[in-house]
C-alpha cells in the first residue's frame, strides 16, 4: 500500500510502515504496551547477562516471526542504538590506574588503560541488559502504530493537552518532512550541497524556510480546524483491537518464564 | 432558481492591516446548484469562502443560511459551519488526524454528535468517497486523489448543506480530475450546492452553468458561464481565458455571439453547424 515516494523520507517512516503491517497489529496496544514495559522492567531489573541475551533474543524472534519483520530490517534497526551501546560499553570497558593490573593493559604515558575481570563483568553486563531493553522497545514501535499508543495513554488520564500535542506533532512531523525533503532536493538541483560551506549555508536556510512556512501554514491548518467547529477539544474516532484471553496468557506466560529465568540466575533455587 | 440555501447581502470583509478584500458582495445560492467560482490569485475568492463558513466576521453586511439571518452567536456559527463546509486546496492542511477514520469523525465529534452517530457518519462518508477499508490507514501514505477524497468525505460526514471547493483540480493528475468531476456529480444529485473555485477554465466550463468573476474583491460577474466568456473585456480584467473549445469553434465560425464550451456541445453545434451550411447550398 504505502506509495514508492513516501519512503524516501526514511528512518522515521520505517517503523511506523512496520507497524502499520505488523503482524501483531491484531493484538490489544495496551497488551503490547504492559508486555514490553514489564519485560523491560524485568531485564533491566535482572541486571543480568544471560538474561538480557535471552531477552534481546527472544524479542528479535518474536519480532521476527509474530510480528514478520524480515532480520534484515532488524539487524538495521539495531544498528544505530549498537553503535551507542559499544561506544558507552568500551568506556566501561577500559579503566584508569597507574599501575599494570588486571587482564589487559595500554601504557598511555604515565598512566594504564586496563581491563580488569570486574570492568569486563560490568562492560558485558551493561551491554546485554541494554540490549535486551533496547529490543523490549523495538517490540512496542514494530508492532503498535503511534496513534494507538496515544489512545492507550490517553486511556491511562494523561493529561488531554499532551494527548492533543502529541496527535498533532505526530501527524506535522510526516508533513514537515516531506515540505524538507523537497526543500532540500529543490536546493540539490541548485547546487546548494556542492561543498562543504554551501550545504551549511543551505541547510540553515532550509531551516529558516521551513519555519516559515509552518507558521505560514498553521493558520491555514487552524482555518481548516475551525471550519469543521473546532472550539477547543481535539477529538478522533479510533479502533483500537481489544484485548484477547489467549494473547493475554502468553503474554503473562513470557513474563513467568522470565521471571523464573532470573530467579535461576540470582540462585534462589538452590542446584 | 431553486430556493436559496446560502445568501450574501452586501457582504464587504477588510484585513484587519490589509486593503479590502471583499467589496460589497452580494450572492444567492439555491439548494443543489453548482456554481463556478473564477478570478486571479488575490481577487477574493478564498476570502468569500471563508466568510460564507463563518471564519471570518463579515465588516459589513449579513450572511443568511435556510433563510435564517446568522448571527455571531456561537449557536449560529456552528450551524453555519455544519452547513457550509469547505474543502480547502492543500489536503495536507486540512487533514489533522493520524489515522483516515479519526480525519474523518473529526467533524462529527465537534458537532457534538453521539458516538454512535459519529460512527455511522464517519462509515457512510467513507463509503460514499469509495474509501471503504481505508479507515485504519495513515494519511500519510495516501496518494494525492485519495487524500482529496478523504477531505470531501472529511466534509461530507457534517452532512452539509452546501460545500465549497477551493481549486480541488490543482494537484491532481487528469485520471483523479475525472473521478473528482464523477464525486461532484453524486455530491449535486444528493442535493448539495456545489462552489468551485478554480483557474481550469475547461474544468469551469464542464462543472458549471453559472459562474462567478471575482475581480480585486468585487463580484464582476454573476451569470450564464456563456455570458461571461463572451465579454472579452471581463475576460480580460479577471485574467481569464475562454475555454479552449469556445476558441476552436470560434476559429472555425467567427462572429457568433456564443460558442461550445464542453465536447457535448461542441458536437451538436457542429451538427446543427453542417446542417446549415448544407441548407445554404
Amino acid at each position: 500500500m504505502a506509495k514508492g515516494h513516501t519512503h524516501h523520507i526514511g528512518g522515521m517512516l520505517t517503523l511506523d510502515a512496520l507497524a502499520a503491517h505488523s503482524g501483531l497489529r491484531g493484538v490489544s496496544p495496551g497488551l503490547k504496551m504492559a508486555f514490553s514495559v514489564a519485560s523491560l522492567l524485568l531485564c533491566v531489573g535482572a541486571a543480568d547477562a544471560v538474561v538480557g541475551v535471552a531477552v534481546a533474543c527472544s524479542m528479535v524472534c518474536i519480532i521476527r516471526w509474530l510480528g514478520g519483520v524480515p532480520f534484515g530490517r532488524i539487524l538495521r534497526l539495531l544498528r544505530i542504538p549498537m553503535l551507542f551501546l559499544v561506544v558507552s560499553c568500551l568506556v566501561i570497558l577500559l579503566e584508569v590506574s597507574h599501575a599494570p593490573i588486571g587482564l589487559w593493559q595500554m601504557r598511555l604515558g604515565s598512566i594504564w588503560l586496563c581491563v580488569t575481570a570486574q570492568s569486563l563483568h560490568r562492560a558485558v553486563t551493561l551491554f546485554f541488559q541494554a540490549l535486551g531493553a533496547v529490543c523490549c522497545l523495538y517490540f512496542l514501535s514494530t508492532s503498535t502504530p503511534m496513534p494507538q499508543i496515544i489512545e492507550v495513554l490517553r486511556k491511562c488520564h494523561l493529561p488531554e493537552l499532551i494527548i492533543e500535542l502529541m496527535y498533532l506533532i505526530y501527524r506535522y512531523l510526516f508533513v514537515l518532512l516531506e515540505v524538507q525533503r523537497q526543500m532540500t532536493i529543490a536546493a540539490m538541483t541548485r547546487l546548494g550541497y556542492v561543498n562543504w560551506r554551501r550545504s551549511l549555508s543551505t541547510a540553515g536556510k532550509i531551516s529558516g524556510g521551513l519555519l516559515a512556512s509552518s507558521f505560514r501554514r498553521s493558520s491555514v491548518c487552524y482555518d481548516a480546524m475551525e471550519a469543521r467547529g473546532y472550539s477547543g477539544k481535539l477529538a478522533f474516532l479510533s479502533h483500537s483491537p481489544e484485548l484477547c484471553l489467549r494473547h493475554a496468557l502468553a503474554a503473562a506466560g513470557y513474563c513467568a518464564l522470565l521471571g523464573l529465568l532470573i530467579m535461576v540466575r540470582k540462585g534462589v533455587f538452590a542446584l | 432558481m431553486t430556493e436559496p440555501i446560502l445568501e450574501l447581502e452586501n457582504v464587504s470583509y477588510t484585513y484587519p492591516d490589509g486593503p479590502v478584500a471583499v467589496d460589497d458582495l452580494s450572492v444567492s445560492v439555491g439548494r443543489g446548484e453548482r456554481v463556478a467560482v473564477l478570478g486571479s490569485n488575490g481577487a477574493g475568492k478564498s476570502t468569500f469562502f471563508l466568510l460564507c463558513n463563518g471564519i471570518l466576521e463579515p465588516s459589513a453586511g449579513c450572511i443568511r443560511c435556510g433563510g435564517r439571518q446568522m448571527s455571531r452567536k456561537k449557536k449560529d456559527l456552528i450551524e453555519l459551519h455544519r452547513r457550509v463546509g469547505i474543502v480547502f486546496q492543500e489536503a495536507e492542511n486540512q487533514i489533522l488526524a493520524v489515522t483516515v477514520e479519526g480525519e474523518v469523525s473529526f467533524g462529527p465529534i465537534n458537532l457534538g454528535l453521539p458516538m454512535e452517530e459519529v460512527e455511522q457518519r464517519t462509515a457512510d462518508a467513507l463509503q460514499r468517497m469509495g474509501l471503504q477499508g481505508y479507515g485504519d490507514r495513515s494519511p500519510q501514505y495516501l496518494s494525492g486523489g485519495e487524500k482529496k477524497r478523504v477531505t470531501i468525505a472529511d466534509i461530507l460526514a457534517m452532512k452539509p448543506d452546501v460545500i465549497l471547493l477551493d481549486e480541488p483540480t490543482a494537484s491532481l493528475d487528469p485520471e483523479n480530475v475525472v473521478r473528482l468531476e464523477r464525486t461532484l456529480d453524486q455530491l449535486t444529485q444528493a442535493g448539495i450546492a456545489l462552489m468551485v473555485s478554480t483557474h481550469d477554465v475547461d474544468f469551469a466550463a464542464r462543472f458549471a452553468r453559472r459562474g462567478l468573476v471575482f475581480v480585486h474583491g468585487k463580484l464582476a460577474a454573476d451569470g450564464p458561464m456563456e455570458t461571461i466568456f463572451s465579454r472579452q473585456e471581463l475576460l480580460e480584467q479577471a485574467g481569464l481565458r475562454k475555454p479552449w473549445i469556445w476558441q476552436a469553434a470560434e476559429e472555425l465560425h467567427p462572429g457568433e455571439d456564443s460558442y461550445p464550451m464542453t465536447m457535448e456541445q461542441f458536437s451538436l453545434w457542429k451538427n446543427a453547424a453542417d446542417v446549415t451550411a448544407r441548407g445554404g447550398n
